[in-house]
């Protein structure tokens, strides 16, 4: 069960970022799985190599990812003004150039981040590693604050207002480039999170990113472009998919009955679950 | 703006962090003299075995050595970079071994390796290039490689061309290897691997008796088959169905969880990648599961991202200079660099065994060194004295090669190394 809602809130946590992106400079994020990865090796790198607790490495790498979305939406998303085919390839190149930094570096052993919290709970012969409860908390709470900073803060209410109509957004004096700023960082610093939960709790290679940036396409299509709620429940249900169905279904077939949901709700309704015109 | 500068700084310092921990197979050094030749018997488990390299009784080096230049698929982008990018030091390695040593002796001659590698790029089509590269633009008449699956692309255009050609190894399909695939050879029979996980296994945990059975579902249909009869052979039972896993999977607790219902006595898990292994064990130690799990290891890798959670793994092939019952070419080429990178040592075996074989046949030419290569029983490898194995299985004899297994037990993440074992010759 704790994989489940685990698995669920990593993916929500990545959707949202990608949303928050896609959905103010409408920019298809493909280096969003790159982040990820990178945050994981960055904070194995400042957990292990400099021997930082994890409790200081761990915002410290969300920080530096959210500094690096606002470098990234500076000077690369904002020269290309929106263009889509012209972002996408400065995705792939971001993406690109970071898996093979790592790769060549760090790329030839599975490295871990090590637990934040030691050790197993549980009741009887029902154990959970500590470090997935905590992590879980830590996820939910994040969310929560997310979903705090989009309804009730001022920066959320100019986001909200640039996703629905940029030009009137504009007109009553919101500055588009510090609102887009706002989101690459939020967006990548979600990436973040959900990297550092994943590289703690499994295994860290160069290429996990591009697992979780498949699911995390899903998941946006799923949930329907534009759609911020159905990202919530989209995620909770890749979450039960992920966590629970290995344990009946062999292998890659459970990936197989994703991308056959994906290609089925694309036939019947093709804004997604909770998308709109 | 003054926390912003702090990002800023924040972003940028993570760059060169990771440049500074990183690069753990830059370092080069000599190599160190070259050993002399003794040969290990047919016994269950190999003590310390010595190989040399080819013309090793000529350790200086000719004056003017003419060049042979051989061809190596490696996928050097992409996913399986992980892999070939590390074996490609150590083929490269292997070869400096080799050209110290005087290189590949043939009628009198010296020759000296030299290496044209060609990027697989991890792909069907990318190997399928490179082969053709190799062959046609190249003109050469060995290659080493691909590993993996990858053979599928690369055998049709070797055979064609007749270029001599040995894989790393292989997954088994028949489009590999087979018996009108004269031009090719392996340097390592996967069901050997298999078979010395199993083997120390039970040399080590003897009350074992069922093993449940954990595999990577894509290479499974091809080993579905020999797994079970090397299963069979041994006189253990399956535990029950296979559990397959895919290897890109985030989340392995739920594999974990269907392995423990089977309530083995142990676990094989004999193909895979090192997050699948790991999240497999550390899932199954989550659950309670305390019996013994053997896999392909690096130990550094293991205890590294397990830590004292590493307990009860037989595990196999990992390479390290403080196992005393290493090789003596393997511990040559691991000191050759940094002697804690990951060695997957499988390339660089391939050309040592062809290299081997070329001085066997002193020929250079491809269709003489198959023909002396098919009457060959025994080859020096990196691993130690090689063997035939599987003429039954590839349809060819004396095409595909065994070698002694290195062996590593570890407990509360300690490492503890073993005495090598030999693997049964598969029919």
């Amino acid at each position: 069960m704790i994989n489940v809602v685990l698995l669920g809130v990593v993916y929500i946590l990545m959707g949202v970022g990608f949303a928050f992106i896609l959905n103010l400079l409408g920019i298809f994020n493909l280096a969003h799985g790159a982040i990820f990865m990178s945050a994981a090796y960055g904070c194995y790198l400042l957990v292990v190599k400099l021997g930082l607790p994890g409790f200081v490495a761990f915002p410290l790498t969300v920080l530096a990812a959210a500094a690096f979305g606002v470098l990234v939406e500076r000077f690369l998303f904002r020269p290309m003004k929106a263009d889509f085919n012209r972002t996408m390839m400065v995705c792939i190149a971001l993406s690109t150039i970071l898996v093979t930094t790592f790769n060549r570096f760090l790329g030839t052993r599975a490295l871990s981040i090590p637990p934040f919290l030691a050790g197993t709970t549980g009741i009887g012969p029902y154990k959970v590693q500590t470090d997935r409860i905590l992590a879980f908390a830590i996820g939910v709470v994040i969310l929560v604050a997310i979903i705090l900073f989009v309804d009730r803060s001022r920066w959320g209410a100019q986001m909200q207002a640039v996703t629905q109509n940029r030009e009137g957004a504009a007109l009553q004096g919101i500055r588009f480039g510090r609102v887009a700023a706002i989101a690459c960082a939020v967006g990548f610093g979600l990436a973040a999170i959900g990297g550092v939960f994943m590289g703690s709790l499994y295994n860290l290679t160069p290429f996990i990113g591009d697992v979780t940036l498949i699911k995390v396409l899903m998941l946006v299509i799923l949930a329907g472009l534009g759609s911020f709620n159905g990202i919530f429940y989209v995620g909770a249900l890749l979450g039960v998919l992920y966590g629970a169905l290995p344990v009946v279904l062999n292998g890659a077939v459970v990936d197989a009955l994703a991308s056959i949901m994906v290609l089925a709700l694309l036939v019947i309704r093709p804004r997604g679950f909770f998308g709109h015109e | 703006m003054i926390l912003g500068l702090v990002l800023l700084v924040l972003a940028l310092g993570l760059l060169p962090l990771v440049a500074a921990c990183g690069g753990e197979e830059e370092t080069t050094t000599t190599a160190p003299p070259a050993t002399t030749a003794t040969t290990a018997g047919p016994t269950t488990t190999a003590g310390p075995t010595t190989t040399a390299a080819p013309a090793s009784t000529d350790t200086t080096a000719p004056a003017a050595m003419e060049t042979l230049r051989i061809g190596a698929i490696l996928s050097l982008s992409d996913w399986y970079s992980v892999v070939d990018a590390a074996d490609k030091v150590d083929l490269e390695y292997t070869a400096q071994m080799i050209n110290d040593d005087g290189g590949i002796q043939v009628q009198g001659k010296n020759y000296k390796i030299e290496l044209v590698i060609e990027d697989g790029k991890s792909s069907l089509d990318g190997n399928t290039a490179a082969a053709t590269k190799l062959v046609l633009d190249e003109k050469l008449p060995f290659v080493v490689g691909p590993g993996a699956f990858f053979n599928l692309a690369t055998t049709p255009i070797f055979e064609q061309n007749k270029v001599l050609h040995v894989a790393n190894y292989n997954g088994l399909n028949p489009a590999e290897m087979n018996k009108d695939t004269r031009y090719a050879f392996l340097g390592l029979d996967p069901i050997t691997q298999a078979n010395a996980e199993l083997k120390s296994l039970m040399l080590y945990y003897p009350d074992v008796k069922t093993v449940c059975l954990a595999t990577e579902d894509a290479t499974y249909p091809a080993f579905e088959p020999h797994f079970k009869a090397l299963v069979e052979r041994l006189g253990l039972t399956l535990s029950g169905d296979p559990v397959l896993f895919a290897t890109n999977a985030e989340d392995y607790n739920p594999v974990a969880s269907k392995i423990k219902a089977q309530n083995p006595d142990a676990v094989w898990m004999p193909v895979g990648i090192d997050p699948s292994y790991f999240g497999i064990l550390t899932g199954l130690r989550t659950l309670g599961y305390e019996g013994p799990v053997t896999f392909p290891i690096d130990a550094p890798s293991v205890t590294g991202a397990l830590g004292d959670a590493a307990t009860g793994i037989v595990g196999v092939l990992s390479k390290q200079v403080t196992d005393p019952h290493i090789s003596a070419p393997m511990k040559r080429l691991l000191e050759m660099g940094d002697v804690n990178r990951h060695v997957f040592g499988l390339a660089p075996n391939a050309l040592y065994l062809l290299a081997h074989a070329i001085e066997a046949a002193d020929s250079l030419d491809p269709t003489a060194v198959r023909d002396k290569w098919e009457t060959l029983t025994s080859l020096p490898t990196l691993y130690g004295d090689g063997f035939p194995s599987g003429s039954q299985l590839f349809g060819l004899t004396n095409h595909a090669w065994a070698h002694p297994i290195p062996v590593a037990l570890i407990n509360n993440g300690q490492v503890e190394y073993k005495p090598w074992i030999i693997p049964d010759v598969t029919p």
